[in-house]
């Protein structure tokens, strides 16, 4: 059964589009000019009980628009969204008890107060029983490993255990939803892997849907079977992420520094480009675009080295972005 | 129930962050102290060798000042600041998640906060300016317990008001002028640094109409008891008016306000 279903859903914002300099300064304050942008533009897609879904893309895709609406604090412009059987900007406060959201920029915990006093909180006003949150403090304090943070007062604490504590209130009571908005912008390797675990975890022992947004492919390889990518407010792909791989992430890019580059270069790989190809070319750099599935990377050097003296080489993972952009191209 | 251990939650989660500013607490100790050794010696100037001017003796004007004083700054709250801090920063969207009521749990706050005010600032100088200028105590019991009741609707009418100004920053982004422009009302119109007896007959009879004097002149004059029996009574039944007035324009306006975030996204 489905947990949350969207349909048609549109989000337009209204934009007060400014003209440039004092007198368009001035001229818009007797006559602002407005202009309706689309955020979100019907979208459609539905979500099963402890499903993982990662919903990627660009920076002002509409990602976050989407979340907002689902969480109820947005008001559709038109469309349906039902989260739980609830429609979420109708019954926010209801719908409130059963979601939890992380906005990677922000903060639910009381800056000025020791953690555990926000914990407490949390108890209270989330109606849980005494057993069940002394039960999942426990739980969650071990596998995020909170023990020593727990009297340390909110401001006093670094990105990363901040962000622990943040995804341990998120979850206390249970929530049936959670949202998380990139949760693992600017934190390290370690606190990343922490938060992944236990994110994989509760899944696994408690059914919670888990919503994720991210810039950080590793982030949903890691959690996500099922993604779903939007693009300028429209939805671009929607199914599983080994697919999406095989389709759109098989090209890499090697950047070569080199030196005594040979001109016949640009003529090598005149046969087969949707294999291989030049895509830039300057002084001592050298990038090269390949298909992963037809030619490995050794290949790829092999077929360089007499042309050029190779000096150093990286390769590039295929990003979240570059997938979206060649998405978008087909 | 469930509501009631919410509001003493969040009420309590503000007494701890007012105490864990020590340093602040000590500082408008003094600041409060201060600012009541001045009006002090401004208003013995005024008297002179006055005994009496109309109709309040030196020490009924000292009592009142220094309540009053104290009261205006623990009804208010700078609740618009924080709500428009919240709308600029959009931590906004993170209060809507909470499973609460937005304006209940800043109620809640507010409870907490004036609870914190009262023990931390507003008794030690209540002590302090007793030691030495004198205050004197509730007229009776009756004019005690009468004041408490005032006292309280004060706290909510000034919450409603300052909650609305605080819902203009959903439109203006920021209420900087207009949180200058409540203070200055609130200063001169409560009554708080000047008694209304004072006032021009004119000026008097635009401010016996406003709320304003509801906030602070009534309850001090409840406790003083400037005002008894059937005229208390009759000052609270007005303020109780005003509170239940108040309480409906900032839930109408509240609706309104909260559709222009959710609909046109801040």
């Amino acid at each position: 059964m489905s947990i949350i279903e969207a349909k048609n859903l549109r989000k337009e914002f209204r934009i007060n589009k400014k003209k440039e300099g004092l007198s368009g300064a001035i001229i818009n304050l007797f006559n602002p000019k407005y202009e309706s942008k689309i955020a979100v533009n019907d979208i459609n897609f539905s979500i099963d009980e402890g499903e993982m879904v990662g919903y990627i893309g660009a920076n002002g895709a509409g990602k976050s628009t989407t979340i907002k609406m689902l969480t109820g604090i947005l008001t559709p412009s038109s469309g349906e969204v039902w989260v739980n059987g609830l429609i979420p900007y109708k019954n926010r406060i209801k719908n409130n008890l059963n979601i939890g959201v992380v906005f990677g920029q922000r903060i639910q915990l009381w800056w000025d107060t020791p953690v555990i006093e926000s914990f407490r909180l949390m108890h209270k006003i989330y109606e849980m029983p005494k057993e069940k949150y002394k039960k999942n403090l426990e739980m969650y304090t071990e596998l995020l490993d909170l023990k020593d943070l727990l009297n340390v007062p909110v401001r006093q604490l670094s990105l990363g255990q901040k962000m622990r504590c943040e995804i341990a209130a998120t979850f206390l009571h249970d929530p049936k939803i959670v949202y998380l908005d990139e949760p693992t912008i600017g934190l390290d390797i370690m606190v990343k892997d922490k938060i992944r675990e236990f994110i994989k975890t509760l899944n696994k022992e408690k059914k919670t849907t888990v919503f994720l947004t991210t810039h950080d492919l590793q982030d949903i390889e890691e959690i996500c079977k099922r993604v779903i990518i939007i693009d300028n407010g429209n939805i671009a792909y929607d199914g599983s992420l080994d697919e999406i791989k095989n389709q759109f992430g098989k090209h890499r890019i090697i950047q070569f520094k080199v030196r005594n580059i040979n001109a016949e270069i640009d003529n090598l790989f005149e046969e087969k480009k949707d294999t291989i190809s030049v895509i830039y070319k300057d002084g001592y750099d050298l990038h090269i675009k390949f298909n992963g599935q037809e030619i490995t990377a050794a290949g790829v050097m092999n077929l360089v080295s007499p042309y050029c003296d190779i000096l150093d080489l990286t390769i590039q993972e295929p990003s979240i972005e570059s997938i979206v952009k060649d998405l978008y191209r087909k | 129930m469930k509501i009631i251990s919410k509001i003493k939650e969040i009420a309590s989660m503000f007494i701890k962050q007012d105490l864990s500013y020590s340093g602040f607490t000590w500082a408008s100790m003094a600041v409060n102290i201060l600012g009541i050794i001045v009006t002090y010696y401004i208003w013995m100037a005024v008297y002179g060798s006055k005994t009496e001017m109309h109709g309040m003796s030196k020490n009924q004007m000292i009592t009142y000042i220094i309540l009053s004083g104290v009261l205006l700054s623990g009804v208010q709250w700078m609740l618009n600041l924080y709500i428009s801090q919240l709308i600029q920063s959009g931590g906004i969207a993170m209060e809507l998640l909470r499973p609460i009521d937005f304006q209940l749990s800043l109620f809640s706050a507010r409870l907490g906060g004036f609870v914190s005010y009262t023990v931390i600032q507003c008794i030690p100088v209540l002590i302090v300016s007793s030691l030495i200028f004198g205050i004197s105590p509730p007229k009776s019991v009756i004019c005690a317990l009468l004041f408490v009741i005032s006292l309280l609707m004060a706290i909510g009418i000034t919450f409603f008001i300052e909650f609305c100004v605080g819902l203009i920053a959903f439109y203006t982004n920021s209420t900087w002028g207009l949180q200058h422009m409540k203070d200055a009302i609130l200063f001169f119109s409560t009554g708080a640094v000047i008694p209304l007896a004072f006032f021009p007959g004119w000026l008097k009879s635009i401010i016996v109409i406003l709320p304003f004097k509801d906030i602070v002149y009534t309850p001090v004059s409840i406790y003083m008891g400037i005002v008894t029996g059937e005229q208390a009574i009759k000052a609270m039944f007005f303020q109780l008016i005003w509170l239940i007035l108040f309480f409906f324009i900032s839930r109408v306006f509240f609706k309104f306000a909260i559709k222009k975030i959710t609909v046109q996204g801040g």
